[in-house]
C-alpha cells in the first residue's frame, strides 16, 4: 500500500492532549525532531 | 518514524481514529523526558489522560510491526480500564494479523489474561496460553506463562 500524507495532526502540548483525551488513549511521541 | 512509519496509510488512519497524537521534542523539553524515562528516541507511549504510561514502544518500527504495537498498547490500555471485551478483541486481532511476530506472540498472552478476567474461566486462560505454547514455542511470552507450582 502506497504510503500517503498524514491524516492527523499532532497536538504539541500534553496537557492539552489529555484534554482532549476523552477516554481514548493518548500516544505520547517523544522525538528528536519537531513536527 | 516521520519519514516512512506515520505518513503511512494505515498506521495514520489507526491514530486518527483511535488515540489523541502528541509530539514532544525532547531537547525542548527536557523536564518531561525525564520524568517519563525517555532515554532514547524514538520512543512512544499510550497514556491516559491523567498521564499514566500503559504501554511503551522504543526504537525505530517500520508501519506494519508499528501497527501492531500501538494495537497491543490500545488492547493494554483497555484491559487496564478493564474493558475486557474491547481488550480481548483487540488482542485477537493482533494475534490473528500478525501471526508468526512476537506481537503475535504478546497478543496471545494477553487475550488470555484478558477472556480469563472477564468470566474467571480457567479454562479461557488456558486455550489462549495453549495456543501460545503451539505456536511459539520458543517466545519469551511462553516462557512468562509457566508460573512455577510448589510441590
Amino acid at each position: 500500500m502506497p504510503a500517503q500524507a498524514e491524516r492527523f495532526a499532532w497536538e504539541s502540548s500534553l496537557d492539552r492532549g489529555k484534554q482532549l483525551a476523552a477516554g481514548k488513549p493518548v500516544l505520547i511521541d517523544f522525538s528528536a525532531a519537531p513536527v | 518514524m516521520d519519514t516512512v512509519t506515520y505518513p503511512d496509510s494505515r498506521v495514520a488512519e489507526f491514530i486518527q481514529k483511535l488515540v489523541v497524537p502528541v509530539r514532544i521534542v525532547v531537547r525542548d523539553n527536557r523536564d518531561l523526558a525525564n520524568e517519563y524515562l525517555v532515554s532514547w528516541t524514538p520512543n512512544v507511549l499510550i497514556a491516559d489522560d491523567r498521564g499514566r504510561v500503559h504501554y511503551r514502544i522504543e526504537g525505530y518500527l517500520p508501519p506494519v510491526e508499528f501497527l501492531a504495537r500501538l494495537s497491543l498498547g490500545v488492547g493494554k490500555f483497555d484491559l487496564d480500564f478493564a474493558k475486557l471485551s474491547e481488550a480481548a478483541r483487540r488482542f485477537e486481532e493482533v494475534s490473528q494479523r500478525h501471526a508468526k511476530t512476537e506481537a503475535g506472540a504478546e497478543a496471545l498472552y494477553w487475550l488470555g489474561v484478558a477472556r480469563f478476567k472477564k468470566d474467571h474461566n480457567g479454562a479461557e486462560l488456558k486455550s489462549s496460553w495453549d495456543q501460545l505454547a503451539r505456536e511459539y514455542p520458543n517466545s519469551e511470552w511462553t516462557v512468562r506463562t509457566k508460573i512455577p507450582h510448589k510441590s
